[in-house]
């Protein structure tokens, strides 16, 4: 499995309320990418609002565009990427 | 003779009430509504072993009114089940044609069949296949074959699955493969919660906290450790179960263990052969709940304290049993049925001459059925104790081994089998069979990609055939060099094609002859002589008509290259799509490979990118030869779109192709790297790449490989005109006759290539139409380009694409949703071509897809789901 930073940008801002409504939306983009054995680990929000940089897990960078595409979110680009650790050489 | 077994529902865990699955038996309860109403289900419910999938299934097979017909098999914990078992428990009941048609090894028969007795009579019908993670090839097909069909019908399958097995096991690829069809529904068993088992512990006084820590919720290791009452806490299923063994009597703990050698499904009548064991004996196991009664046999609880019981037998004891239960076997019962679970017995007990009694029957018994892939572990089994064969023998069951392989896509072991057969029959001095192996050779190596081994197997073949006389064998041995020329470019593949068909036709084997026309014709096709294509199509009738799907295959692969030859995509397309369904019809995926990469090229040069990685995929996991092709198809689409991961494709591809030393693959490979190198600005890097193989491809007249591989020479300044015998679009390109070449790269249906061209353009319109058309394929990179070129000119250049605003839950291509709304409008797919300016034929593909996408059979329902998403 491959991790990916995923960059996205939302014209029209991204509003996920911090409610019930909030979560019924993230865990239904849990539940669809589980479908593509694709885990949504977490994503950074711009302050604006119109970008996002989001990190998964997935198979392949297809994969990552096929749950974008059920989940009808926009990709930018996609980076493949491994954790780099300041503390790693102490 | 043992009876047959009747099936009624096994009514598990009785005595330990079910907790915590209302959800689950609501959910079964909604899809048999809604088979009811004659849209059939699928169901797989998995779960990790001893979760209670077997205790759910029974519990929800007891709540059905007693009018609904309930059909229930299981497959079997063996190395190699037998072909179709769970069907064999089902199909007596089910309709007794079936199990007719299984005697007779009629495949297609069996699933008709199957189907019909589901469609037929009163709705619902409940069918129920237990332990799918065991199931043999056949049965998983015979599960894809219900889940495209089960949908028009009023059945509910029922299918239990371990869903703790490995990504790579055959179950898991089955589910992969049926994620999007759209009657098939997952239910997952999870382990129970704390609630549930502090509600279970309320009659006894173990702590519910500690008890659910150790267990982790496992309902099987729950109801165990409750069975024992306060005795501990166990530290595995194991340990619970031997525990509870050791509390049995002496003569009784003696059954159990000849149970568990025995089998999941334990007849009496064999138990009591094996040693002193009573009905006494039997009916304490029975009190104790290690065995059920179902019918006339019994069976364990779970297939959990079978295995605790059996690994708990010292070795030189079990084997003993094994022995035992062998002796049962063979003197109760003499059915094919029995084959299977006789050859492990046999190997089990180390019973050598029961093994090659057995196993080579079990394997052909297999073989017919088309579970290959227990016929190639039957054939291996037999071969571990093959030293006492005659070298004749153990060669034929060496050659039954290679041709089980291939269709396993398991070429390398294929390959050594035959090298091991040939080694035998030199010995021997049967010199046609071994210059027949060195035939088979040539195709298995040049399937791998080892094209130089290829060459000298079939060399060999002619060195020792030819010396014998004319013969079918060197018929086939002329046609493979023929084929191989071809592959090669080779002129000599004509010389090669007449020789094997003056053989062919006096002494007839068909396949020869389809392979020597196909093989011509091809090279005359790609060398454009207009006759080529007809010489393909006389030895695809051949194949057809010999029945020999192999050959046919081919020559759908062939017909497909014949057409891109003269650029005509969509008549490529359709050869390889008809070959793709050729062999999904029946099964014979492994020859569908070359097909299906050349389907995903089409698809990549048509601009439907996302098809064609998906139809990639499954090549990629193969280690067929066409799997350097899908890997630069795929390379190249995320070059395209600026996705990672292309260079390691890249580099693979090379080195294979390397192996393969033929210009269709190294100039594929080449042409990938140039545009990758191309589009991630390296272009200092491109004429590297293609420099020696343009010159190749000019030495052998190769007009595609010539336009494209001088392209990336043009575009690097090293060819200032276009090279003789370039394909036409590209040579307009390079003769700076870009309009022209835009339009006829459109006209042939390359959309990003007449984009391409559009970029030699000095207007700012021909630039902006080059950036709408990278806009609609998603080509990032190329469009960075264009926008540079505008920006060079003065220009605005235009935003970036709108986001998607709606999602496309079916899962349909932007062209499908497109078809979809125009069938939503009432438009004929007549109507529809003229818009899109694409074939009627072309059309038809898509409504078709749609329709399975949506699950739906009409174009009037598909209409209908076309509103519906129009409301949304």
């Amino acid at each position: 499995m491959a991790r990916y930073m995923v960059e996205r940008t939302f014209s029209d801002c991204l509003d996920i309320p911090v409610n019930g409504e909030g979560e019924k939306v993230c865990l239904g983009v849990v539940d669809r990418n589980a479908e593509l054995g694709v885990t949504w680990i977490h994503s950074y929000v711009s302050e604006d609002k119109t970008k996002t940089f989001c990190v998964y897990d997935g198979p392949d960078p297809e994969a990552i565009r096929h749950a974008a595409t059920v989940n009808g979110l926009p990709v930018d680009s996609i980076t493949r990427v491994t954790v780099l650790d300041p503390y790693f050489y102490q | 003779m043992l009876e047959a077994t009747a099936f009624e529902p096994h009514l598990n865990f009785a005595a330990v009430g079910l907790v915590e699955r209302e959800a689950q038996l609501g959910a079964l309860g909604s899809w048999l509504a809604e088979a009811a109403a004659g849209e059939g289900r699928l169901v797989f419910v998995g779960g990790e072993a001893g979760a209670g999938k077997s205790a759910l299934v029974g519990e929800f097979c007891r709540s059905l009114p007693s009018n609904v017909p309930l059909y229930l098999g299981a497959c079997e914990p063996l190395s190699a089940p037998r072909p179709l078992g769970p069907l064999s428990d089902i199909a007596p009941s089910l309709d007794s044609v079936i199990v007719e048609r299984m005697r007779e090894g009629d495949r297609s028969g069996v699933f008709t069949d199957c189907l019909a007795a589901l469609t037929a009579g009163p709705v619902p019908k409940v069918m129920v296949i237990e332990d799918a993670h065991w199931a043999d090839e056949a049965t998983l097909d015979l599960l894809q074959y219900l889940s495209r069909r089960v949908g028009s019908t009023g059945a509910l399958l029922v299918v239990t699955y371990r869903d703790d097995v490995d990504r790579t096991e055959p179950i898991s690829i089955l589910l992969g493969d049926l994620a999007s069809v759209p009657v098939v529904r997952r239910l997952a068993v999870p382990p129970l919660s704390p609630a549930a088992v502090a509600e279970l512990t309320i009659d006894s006084d173990l702590d519910p906290v500690k008890l659910h820590a150790e267990t982790n919720g496992n309902a099987f290791f729950v109801t165990e450790i409750l069975r024992q009452g306060s005795h501990g806490m166990p530290v595995s299923v194991a340990d619970a179960v031997l525990a509870r063994v050791r509390r049995l009597r002496p003569a009784a703990r003696e059954t159990i263990e000849v149970a568990a050698v025995i089998g999941a499904k334990v007849e009496p009548a064999i138990a009591r052969s094996v040693g002193e064991i009573g009905a006494d004996e039997l009916d304490e196991c029975v009190a104790n709940g290690f065995l059920l009664s179902e019918g006339p046999v019994l069976v364990f609880r779970h297939e959990l304290a079978r295995r605790a019981v059996l690994e708990s037998i010292p070795p030189g004891r079990r084997s003993q049993l094994h022995a035992g239960v062998l002796r049962g076997l063979r003197e109760l019962c003499g059915e094919p049925d029995y084959l299977a679970r006789l050859a492990e017995h046999a190997e089990e007990a180390g019973d050598a001459d029961a093994v090659l009694e057995f196993a080579p029957a079990a394997g052909d018994s297999a073989s017919r059925l088309r579970s290959h892939r227990e016929a190639a572990f039957q054939y291996a089994r037999a071969l571990r104790f093959a030293g006492r064969l005659s070298a004749a023998d153990r060669a034929a069951l060496l050659a039954k081994r290679a041709d089980e392989c291939l269709l396993l896509d398991q070429r390398d072991d294929a390959i050594s089998a035959w090298r091991e057969a040939i080694v035998l029959w030199e010995e021997l001095g049967d010199r046609v069979r071994a210059g027949d192996g060195w035939r088979q050779l040539v195709c298995a190596y040049w399937n791998v990609g080892r094209r130089a081994d290829s060459e000298l197997a079939a060399d060999r073949a002619v060195e020792i055939l030819e010396p014998l006389g004319p013969s079918p064998e060197l018929a086939w041995a002329y046609a493979e060099q023929c084929c191989l020329n071809m592959c090669a470019q080779d002129p000599a593949a004509l010389t090669w094609g007449e020789k094997a068909l003056a053989l062919a036709e006096e002494y007839g084997p068909p396949g020869a002859m389809a392979r020597a026309l196909q093989s011509s014709g091809t090279f005359m096709a790609i060398n454009g002589d207009p006759e080529g294509e007809e010489m393909i199509r006389r030895g695809l009738d051949t194949a057809l008509e010999a029945g020999l799907d192999k050959e046919a295959a081919l020559a759908y692969n062939n017909l497909a290259c014949a057409a891109w030859a003269r650029l005509d995509l969509e008549a490529a397309a359709e050869s390889a799509s008809k070959g793709l369904q050729f062999c999904q019809d029946r099964d014979i995926h492994s020859y569908g490979l070359g097909n299906q990469s050349n389907l995903a090229d089409f698809s990549f040069w048509a601009g439907e990118w996302d098809r064609a990685a998906e139809l990639c995929k499954p090549v990629l996991a193969s280690n067929h030869v066409s799997r350097i092709a899908s890997m630069v198809v795929l390379a190249r689409i995320r070059a395209r779109r600026r996705d990672p991961e292309v260079w390691p494709l890249l580099d693979e591809a090379r080195q294979l192709a390397t192996g393969v030393a033929e210009l269709q693959y190294t100039a594929l490979v080449a042409a990938g790297r140039a545009e990758a190198h191309w589009l991630s600005g390296n272009s200092h890097l491109v004429a590297g790449e293609v420099r020696e193989l343009f010159e190749q491809a000019m030495a052998l007249k190769s007009s595609w490989h010539i336009g494209e591989l001088g392209w990336w020479m043009w575009r690097s300044g090293e060819l200032d005109d276009p090279p003789e015998g370039a394909i036409r679009p590209f040579a307009l390109q390079m003769a700076g006759d870009w309009e022209a070449a835009a339009s006829e790269w459109a006209e042939h249906g390359f959309p990003y290539e007449a984009a391409m061209a559009r970029l030699d353009s000095p207007h700012v319109t021909d630039l902006r139409s080059a950036v709408e058309t990278f806009d609609r394929l998603g080509a990032v990179a190329a469009r960075e380009l264009a926008g540079q070129r505008l920006r060079q000119l003065g220009a605005v250049v235009p935003r970036g694409p709108r986001r998607s605003t709606r999602s496309n839950p079916d899962g349909l291509t932007s062209r499908e949703v497109e078809v979809l709304g125009m069938v939503g409008r009432g438009l004929t797919d007549a109507d529809i071509a003229k818009v899109l300016f694409i074939s009627t034929r072309t059309v038809n593909h898509h409504v078709s897809s749609i329709l399975t996408k949506l699950g739906v059979s009409s174009r009037t329902e598909a209409a209908e789901a076309a509103r519906i998403d129009a409301e949304v």
